[in-house]
């Protein structure tokens, strides 16, 4: 049986694995390996498969959050990794050269998964790098003719990423 | 010198009679009149009665038999079925609201005075007659009257606007800011409600705009606009929107800046494809007025398209229904994080 689970993903550095243990009942379970291309100036670690954390509901059913690894060369992991998702989570690092070249990948890697499920945005770092605004992320979305909620995030903050996650319920409740 | 008139106010309760008197205070600077609270209802220029009540109706109904002279103001959520000549105060008791409806009854006691005063008014004041003028002839948003309404017209310029004792604020309205550095967000609110009439509102250049900003803190105005949208609605769509209309977002709002209203959000997800105000009462079992509250506010920050008059046959909300199984899987999820 397929495990129910919420994907995250982003680039290398955006913050999935801090997200996903903010609300894991465990730490998570990440596949980390020292970085040692440019992102090695962001982070001294980056993942390579896949981060794991749980979240186990009143019933006992447990909901898998599943972190993707963040470069497009690890791409046949998403494949795999979506099985069974129930919506998607996509951090995006405002500090990283071109963030809506990020973000437009990963829109597109996603779209067919996303089309039968739905997607946030959550923005990080914004506060550290404060362009582009939340404005331009909305005005580049429509330009693209997508309406995806997209928020300014602290992956850190557990309240944040609850926002996230509700905001993303909300819409799977509507789609 | 300023004319000093006496208000007497009937039906209302301990804490908005507390709130008046203080209010009444605001007026101390006022150049035309000044508001004195009084006990005697014999003494009273005006008398404010709470119309919300039995006795407050019938005292209305009373005062208008006996052909009383002095301005009947009614305080009343709705003001249905008030007789000719009274006016009208809203619910709740906001200080901008009040002095609006006072400026309104020391003009009916000075005969008209004060309106041709203004008529003669020169410089900044007449720059001010006139673009309101020009927004009160305007086929659209007017219906109100109130100074959001007039900011949302005015979305390319910067805007200052006075109230009665002198306080203002600057509304950057394009860059979405405003400074003020004597009122509190609540104040701004309150006066955002209130009547263009009541407020003096100069448009300003960027060179007068630099350089009274230049020591003010710049503040959001989204929340601002939002919250006062919100709060003004009181279920009636905004002039130039229908009742039939069909409406759809062009972005999603920030509601975790804005405030994470759970209907806010179902019915942001639901018109990311679009829908009419009763599809939307249907879907969300939420009262009609909510809905029209929540398109005002998407309305006055630009998050709506423009609406379609005509609805498709099937409008994209009523195709959405998710199964059982998953509202029941959504709903632990929820109660399991706390959401």
């Amino acid at each position: 049986m397929k495990q129910i689970k919420f994907i995250f993903t982003g680039p290398p550095g955006a913050g999935k694995t801090t997200a996903i243990a903010t609300i894991s009942e465990f730490p998570p379970v990440s596949t980390d390996v020292f970085s040692t291309d440019s992102l090695s100036k962001l982070k001294d670690t980056t993942t390579v498969a896949m981060d794991f954390g749980q979240i186990t509901l009143e019933n006992g059913q447990k909901i898998g959050l599943y972190g993707t690894p963040g470069q497009r060369r690890f791409k046949f992991m998403w494949d795999i990794l979506i099985q069974g998702g129930l919506g998607l989570i996509v951090l995006i690092d405002n500090r990283r050269p071109e963030p809506f070249k990020d973000l437009a990948m990963y829109l597109d890697n996603f779209s067919e998964f996303i089309e039968k499920t739905d997607a946030v945005i959550g923005i990080t770092c914004i506060d550290i790098k404060d362009t582009p605004t939340l404005d331009d992320y909305q005005d580049f979305l429509k330009e693209r003719g997508q309406i995806y909620p997209s928020f300014a995030i602290d992956a850190r903050n557990k309240d944040d990423v609850l926002f996230l996650l509700n905001t993303l319920l909300t819409c799977l409740e509507t789609s | 010198m300023p004319q000093t008139l006496r208000l007497f106010s009937s039906q209302l309760s301990v804490s908005n009679l507390l709130t008046l008197k203080i209010f009444l205070g605001l007026t101390k600077t006022d150049r035309v009149a000044v508001w004195e609270y009084t006990d005697d209802p014999e003494a009273a220029t005006a008398v404010l009665i709470d119309t919300d009540t039995p006795e407050g109706r019938s005292q209305v109904k009373e005062w208008v038999d006996r052909k009383k002279s002095q301005v009947l103001i009614a305080f009343s959520d709705k003001g249905i079925g008030l007789p000719n000549g009274v006016l009208l105060l809203s619910r709740p008791l906001r200080s901008a609201d009040l002095l609006a409806v006072l400026q309104e009854a020391a003009t009916h006691c000075t005969s008209g005075s004060a309106g041709q005063e203004r008529g003669k008014s020169s410089g900044p004041a007449a720059q001010v007659s006139a673009l309101l003028e020009e927004t009160n002839t305007s086929a659209s948003f007017t219906g109100t009257g109130r100074v959001l309404n007039f900011l949302y017209k005015n979305h390319d310029k910067a805007l200052k606007a006075i109230d009665r004792v002198g306080r203002s604020v600057i509304f950057d309205v394009w860059r979405r800011r405003y400074y003020t550095i004597n009122l509190t967000r609540t104040e701004v609110e309150d006066l955002l409600a209130s009547p263009v009439r009541s407020v003096q509102i100069q448009e300003m250049s960027s060179n007068d705009l630099a350089k009274e900003i230049q020591n003010i803190k710049a503040q959001d105005s989204d929340p601002l606009f939002w919250t006062a949208a919100l709060a003004i609605s009181n279920g009636q769509l905004m002039l130039g929107l229908l009742l039939e209309g069909f409406y759809k977002l062009n972005r999603w709002p920030d509601l975790k800046k804005l405030g994470a209203d759970p209907l806010h959000m179902k019915l942001a997800a639901l018109l990311r494809s679009g829908g009419t105000i009763d599809h939307l009462a249907h879907f969300t079992k939420a009262p009609v007025e909510n809905i029209i509250d929540f398109i005002n506010a998407c309305q006055v920050l630009h998050y709506l398209e423009n609406q379609q008059k005509s609805m498709p046959s099937v409008s994209p909300v009523e195709q959405k229904k998710p199964s059982e199984e998953k509202r029941g899987l959504f709903a632990r999820i929820r109660s399991r994080l706390g959401i």
